[in-house]
């Protein structure tokens, strides 16, 4: 059984779903950009989804690494986690270039995953300030 | 029993907004959505609320109310509605396109189970359904493409392969689901030649992704300012977006007033419903949830 065989890995290797890792990874992070921008942070982390929705993960990508600050501070936790889960590099220059050259399906594999973390930065941020 | 069957199609002219509850997903207020497939889908109790609040307004006689769609909420009467909205499920998504503005997109998986509603509930269709592979997607105006046999969706670049046979197709849903008046040739027209053939994978990418999400704020009335706290994100589905659902009728139950039969009951339906602006959804206020409506058979 499916089940089965996970539990069993799991306990042998200690190793998370990736489910799990994307919470972990995204807890982390959220924790450290409200050490740095508090509320700011929470803010940008509820509307990231929407804008990349509605313009694109490129070009979102390279307006908060125009705007720098804080929204470079977002832009890097996620390029982070595109890097451990999708093996993009993590610098700004390196992952657009990459993304020029992906194909469409790498492309939308790539969006997916960015998603399936902000849905957890977007939970995770306010309750990470909470705990401040 | 229900003896009368007919498709209700539905299409969207503004942004409409059936909300689904708040969500811990993506957007604060997401839009209803079918488990199985993910594609944005209307519930038939919303279908049915909105069409029993317009009912009067769209020509119906107020006192048919309650044989038709049952009792009000907590009435001591206890007798079912003669008619029965099933859930609207998602045909053709509208996507940006480097050409001609948009597309109207659909793929194998929801025109088969399009065709399966109509056979199902009497209009019979005979489509060749073409089954495109991820990447891919078949079309039948070349006006479309750009450079090398391209189609540019949004972002994303498809190689296209012209289908002599999608026009057959096309015509015939766009025969069905658009009214007949002149007003809508441009959309009937639009649907025949601009129909995209997605995979199911890139399809289902789409109308997870590709809906309209708005920021809303609280305006603070002392500052006229955006209000600490009031930031929350609403999703839509856009308009141009095309969806169909089952409609059935049995003879009214109400055991008091005359009794209507199946036919009667659903020309009734045909009279306010055919062609006709419907309101669904939230934010009717702000203009979300204009939907046309066609009732096909019966």
């Amino acid at each position: 059984m499916a089940t089965l065989t996970l539990k069993q890995d799991k306990a042998a290797s200690g190793k998370q779903t990736l489910e799990q890792r994307r919470a972990t990874h995204a807890w982390a992070k959220a924790k450290a950009g409200i050490a740095q921008h508090q509320k700011d942070y929470v803010n940008d982390a509820k509307g990231l989804p929407a804008l990349i929705m509605n313009s694109g993960l490129m070009q979102v990508m390279a307006f908060l690494h125009g705007k720098g600050g804080r929204h470079e501070v977002l832009a890097s936790h996620l390029r982070d986690w595109l890097q451990q889960a999708q093996g993009t590099p993590p610098d700004f220059e390196a992952f657009m270039q990459h993304l020029l050259n992906a194909q469409p399906t790498e492309f939308q594999a790539i969006t997916a995953e960015a998603f399936a973390w902000l849905r957890w930065l977007r939970q995770m941020a306010p309750a990470a300030a909470r705990e401040v | 029993m229900f003896e009368q069957q007919a498709a209700l199609f539905l299409y969207a002219v503004s942004p409409v907004h059936m909300g689904a509850g708040s969500a811990t997903g993506l957007i604060d207020n997401p839009i209803q959505r079918e488990r199985h497939t993910n594609h944005p889908s209307f519930a038939g109790s919303g279908i049915k609320g909105a069409i029993r609040h317009a009912f009067a307004q769209l020509g119906g006689e107020k006192d048919l109310i309650k044989r038709l769609f049952g009792p009000d909420s907590g009435s001591d009467e206890l007798h079912a509605g003669a008619v029965s909205f099933g859930d609207a499920q998602l045909l053709a998504f509208p996507i940006r396109s480097l050409k001609q503005g948009y597309v109207y997109a659909s793929c194998p998986q929801a025109l088969a189970r399009a065709q399966r509603l109509l056979n199902l509930v009497g209009v019979k269709t005979q489509w060749t359904i073409p089954l495109p592979e991820e990447g891919h997607c078949r079309l039948a105006n070349p006006a479309l493409m750009s450079g090398d046999n391209k189609l540019h969706l949004e972002a994303f670049e498809y190689q296209v392969h012209v289908d002599p046979v999608l026009p057959e197709l096309s015509s015939a849903l766009a025969g069905l689901a658009l009214p007949d008046q002149p007003e809508y040739g441009f959309f009937r027209e639009k649907l025949k030649t601009d129909l995209v053939l997605l995979s199911d994978t890139d399809f289902a990418y789409f109308s997870e992704n590709a809906t309209l999400v708005e920021p809303h704020v609280r305006i603070n009335e002392k500052t006229g300012t955006a209000d600490d706290g009031g930031l929350f994100y609403t999703e839509n589905l856009p308009p141009e977006s095309l969806l169909i659902a089952p409609l059935m009728a049995s003879q009214s139950r109400s055991g008091k007033e005359d009794k209507l039969e199946a036919v009667d009951v659903m020309m009734k339906m045909h009279n306010i419903l055919d062609g006709r602006l419907l309101q669904m959804g939230g934010d009717a206020t702000t203009g979300r949830g204009l939907v046309l409506a066609k009732l096909v058979g019966g």
